[in-house]
């Protein structure tokens, strides 16, 4: 069996709080493969961003704490790794963008100096060699004018090109996983397709595999090789991206599908919506979280969480129904 | 029942807007004398007929927020007229206006900024009413609260709660409950549902759709997402740096852009369909927007313009009807 890039198994999150505990992500199983583009979509809430910060512990702890589960980078188990190794595998092997590129930014920090920082601390490059490089990297962002703005402060720039100065930083040591955290959010749309645009580039010049965290659902389409749909801290259903946007297998996915208007939707016909409200993560009864907003809904699911499992090949999904969903 | 009789024009457009300019004075010096201007919104004229939704796009900074708000006499409009019941919202002011801003409401992008953090919701809601001296009595307006609050999905007993307590969704459906309590005929949207999740967005148009329906609203949307607008709005209005550059029949613009800005922006719209999505053709255009306080010469949008021409760097082109009431501002269809 070819080994795969990324594999997580079982990766369980909890936040330990004073009204209880939270269970952000509940054993959620899946993997990358080199070079490809994996997207996680859900609601606010649903633990995507947190199942991923959890990859490479970036979670406030406390209150929280990755209880279970392993990650397995290029062999290697994440979650059993001491702080200096994570440390050396965070912005060298894996490389984040987050969604505001305001708040991960220092304001008082050259915006050039922000991302040679991680050149000198992984590459052990001297001040000069990492300014030279770091050039080269604005201007593989596309930041016109690169040598001049290297000295210039991150309120100098657009909130488009700040983004690119994160990509800048993420790629900098060439990583093997490009983590993205809803980075186009907040953007014009103008602005976050040039952003697309330079991430497909980069995936294809220096080979990068990427997971894709959002909840837009355009933005995956054009952008992602596999969908996971993540619910209540669980995947629901898995897949390759024209599956899912052909076929949803899980009550929730189609719920999602069908919430946005299509390209010819009329003027005069109504969205569908999703009644009712994701769960509260403080306690996960045994029956199948998504149970009350389902309208598919039978006996067994209220007695009964389903697991993911293998509908046809390639896919999966968490629903005793999954067989009968969009036939 | 105070002025709601007041007759409408002949035609059937609820509001009218003439050649409306929102400059911003830059100041310099010890004096603080102006130097310049921010042209924000630089000359628009167009009409929003009773009962229609009129969508609004445009990049950020191109002065669509602006635009609406002097609408709403928020900001002063420096030139330009606004007919609204039969009356130049741009020469009234004092009590005058305050009693014709009843039937003007406003719902605003962020619902976790839009509602004050310590008013609970039912005085939220309440208050318009109290402002204007709505339904007579205290125990009246709070009646007509709870209705409201049934109105957008929530239960009366929600009214002695806080903002805090509710999420985005059901904040959102507070401001609009807010927004009806007047009994307004225009609402403005202020990009109502960008902040929210995608299965939520689609319960607020719904519900937006609904109340327009039953109250005969007219709406003018502003949003970014333009698949969402299309969906929404009788009509959109493209606005490049406080200019409208094209308005159409929203199934016009989609089908038929003819403005090279419009063409620009939609082919940037992501399709939900992996299919359609990989046929997609980007046009990408180059450089930023410009400076509003120092606007190109000639047409405002010839320094990114794929398809520039001489007389674009000197003449600048007005809305001309192209048929159907489809409306461009470009040299390519003189």
């Amino acid at each position: 069996m070819a080994s795969h890039l990324l594999e997580v198994k079982g990766l369980e999150t909890r936040f330990f709080t004073v009204e209880g505990t939270v269970h952000a992500v509940n054993g959620i199983s899946y993997h990358l493969d080199e070079g490809e583009t994996l997207a996680i979509v859900g609601e606010s809430g649903c633990g995507k961003t947190v199942g991923v910060l959890s990859l490479i512990k970036l979670i406030p702890d406390p209150p929280g704490k990755v209880t279970g589960g392993e990650v397995i980078f290029e062999g290697l188990d994440l979650t059993k790794l001491k702080r200096h190794q994570l440390e050396n595998v965070r912005g060298n092997k894996i490389g984040m963008v987050f969604q505001d590129p305001t708040m991960s930014l220092t304001p008082v920090m050259p915006v050039g100096r922000q991302i040679a920082e991680t050149l000198i601390r992984h590459k052990k490059l001297g001040e000069k060699a990492a300014k030279e490089k770091t050039i080269e990297l604005m201007e593989l962002v596309n930041i016109p004018q690169a040598a001049q703005r290297y000295g210039d402060y991150p309120h100098q720039f657009s909130g488009g090109v700040r983004q690119r100065i994160m990509i800048a930083i993420a790629i900098s040591c060439m990583p093997k996983l490009l983590i993205a955290d809803e980075p186009t959010t907040g953007l014009d749309v103008t602005i976050a397709a040039g952003l697309l645009d330079l991430v497909k580039g980069l995936r294809e010049t220096i080979g990068l595999s990427m997971i894709w965290i959002t909840h837009d659902l355009a933005v995956v389409a054009g952008l992602a090789d596999r969908v996971i749909v993540m619910y209540a801290g669980q995947i629901v259903e898995e897949g390759k991206v024209t599956d899912i946007y052909e076929t949803a297998k899980h009550p929730y996915t189609e719920g999602l599908l069908s919430s946005i208007p299509s390209v010819d939707s009329d003027h005069d016909s109504r969205l569908k919506t999703i009644g009712g409200m994701p769960p509260d993560l403080l306690e996960i009864p045994n029956q199948c979280s998504f149970a009350p907003r389902c309208k598919y809904v039978i006996d067994k699911c209220w007695n009964e969480q389903p697991s993911l499992m293998t509908v046809m090949a390639g896919r999966k999904s968490a629903c005793w129904l999954a067989e009968k969903i969009g036939d | 029942m105070r002025d709601t009789n007041i007759l409408q024009s002949e035609t059937d457009s609820l509001i009218e807007v003439k050649n409306l300019k929102t400059y911003f004075p830059i100041t310099s010096g010890l004096l603080k004398r102006k130097v310049n201007d921010v042209k924000a919104v630089d000359g628009l004229s167009f009409k929003i007929n009773r009962g229609e939704t009129l969508g609004l796009v445009g990049e950020s900074g191109c002065g669509k927020t602006v635009a609406a708000r002097t609408l709403l006499k928020i900001y002063e409009p420096t030139d330009g007229e606004i007919w609204f019941q039969g009356k130049n919202l741009a020469n009234i002011k004092g009590r005058e206006l305050s009693r014709i801003r009843r039937h003007m409401q406003v719902i605003f992008q962020n619902p976790y900024s839009s509602l004050d953090p310590r008013m609970p919701v039912g005085k939220i809601i309440a208050e318009p009413m109290e402002v204007h001296r709505l339904y007579g009595s205290s125990k009246k307006r709070k009646e007509r609260m709870e209705e409201y609050l049934t109105l957008v999905g929530l239960s009366p007993y929600f009214a002695e709660r806080f903002p805090f307590e509710f999420s985005g969704g059901q904040r959102q459906r507070i401001a609009i409950a807010r927004a009806l309590a007047t009994q307004p005929d225009f609402i403005v949207c202020d990009d109502p549902i960008s902040a929210l999740d995608v299965s939520i967005q689609a319960q607020i148009v719904n519900l937006l759709q609904d109340l327009q329906e039953e109250f005969g609203l007219t709406y003018l949307f502003i949003a970014h997402d333009l698949i969402m607008l299309r969906h929404i709005c009788d009509r959109i209005a493209i606005m490049y740096l406080g200019k409208f550059v094209e308005i159409s029949p929203s199934r016009d613009i989609y089908d038929n852009p003819l403005h090279p800005y419009t063409q620009a922006l939609l082919s940037a719209v992501p399709i939900p369909d992996p299919k359609l999505e990989a046929k997609r053709e980007r046009i990408a255009l180059k450089g930023g927007l410009p400076d509003p306080a120092n606007p190109p010469m000639g047409c405002n949008f010839s320094t990114r313009c794929p398809q520039v021409m001489d007389i674009c760097h000197e003449v600048d082109p007005i809305l001309e009807d192209r048929g159907n009431g489809h409306e461009v501002a470009c040299h390519l269809y003189r």
